[in-house]
């Protein structure tokens, strides 16, 4: 009875990067259809971003090191679609006990929930160094994004001031799917 | 600077024709309107606050400062927003100007 109960319930999951889709596939797992809101209009997430429709690279041109878990995340997500409630292109932009209000398209929408799951995910702290307000200064998600280069597809050819700055964190992020440099210059007025 | 993205891969796609205040340019089915605009130029739009250019900052949807606009008003985030073919997109907001403290 226990879970003819729980699964009256609506769960809804924010996000559908690797967090949210492992939770969704726990939650059917458990004989539960969750609702999967996502603001990007493919799965994966930011790290796991899907590249669009009819571009051509293969997961380790695209991912690198991560080509493995990207690859094993995606088909989890392929396996779930049917069985889940996936709402992507939908942003979430404020909550009321029992309900979110959402935006889709340029419209208005809500979603009804019982039980609510945050999974959205890392955001950029950023360091307010001279010049990161310049045109042409990207948070270093923002190179990580340009670079591996799913959204931003194949236009990576600047370096931004702050990246310049931060060679630690550089070569492990972009291990394998940096590309050559064809210019580098500090963004100006 | 003509461009402050440069292609290096998946050239091979279809062309899409929008126009960018007025002018007429051509990108890539796939592109983001940041992709589409920032090959052609080096910035995105006039910031409303200062007299800088802006050319967005986390191209993940989060920092709202990819804002361009089409002809009819509507708002889109450059970052997140795929170009379609007859695009009109305008680079300036054209609902308020707000006066410049930089």
């Amino acid at each position: 009875m226990a879970t003819a109960r729980l699964s009256s319930n609506k769960v809804v999951i924010v996000g559908a990067g690797p967090a949210g889709i492992r939770c969704a596939e726990t939650l059917v797992a458990a004989g539960l259809k969750p609702i999967l809101i996502d603001e990007n209009r493919r799965d994966g997430g930011q790290i796991y971003r899907r590249q669009p429709e009819g571009f051509t690279r293969d997961y380790a041109t695209l991912y690198g090191t991560e080509a493995g878990k990207a690859r094993d995340l995606h088909q989890s997500f392929d396996r779930l679609r049917g069985e889940i409630d996936y709402r992507p292109d939908t942003l979430v932009w404020n909550l009321t006990p029992g309900q979110l209000c959402c935006v889709s398209q340029g419209k208005h929408t809500t979603a009804d929930y019982d039980a609510l799951i945050l999974c959205t995910g890392a955001t950029d702290r950023l360091m307010p160094i001279e010049g990161w307000q310049l045109a042409g200064t990207y948070s270093l998600g923002g190179a990580q994004i340009a670079l591996n280069p799913r959204r931003f597809p194949s236009v990576t050819a600047w370096c931004s001031w702050a990246v310049g700055r931060c060679c630690i964190w550089w070569p492990a992020n972009m291990l394998k799917p940096a590309p050559r440099w064809r210019q580098c210059s500090i963004p100006r007025r | 600077m003509k461009g402050r993205f440069v292609r290096l891969a998946e050239q091979g796609r279809p062309t899409v024709n929008l126009k960018v205040d007025g002018a007429a340019i051509e990108a890539l089915q796939g592109d983001t309107l940041m992709v589409a605009l920032l090959t052609q130029g080096s910035a995105l739009r006039q910031s409303e606050f200062d007299s800088g250019r802006r050319a967005g900052f986390c191209l993940m949807g989060a920092c709202q400062d990819c804002w361009v606009w089409t002809r009819s008003g509507e708002r889109l985030r450059a970052c997140s927003n795929e170009v379609r073919e007859g695009l009109d997109i305008v680079t300036t907001q054209p609902e308020a100007t707000w006066p410049l403290h930089g």
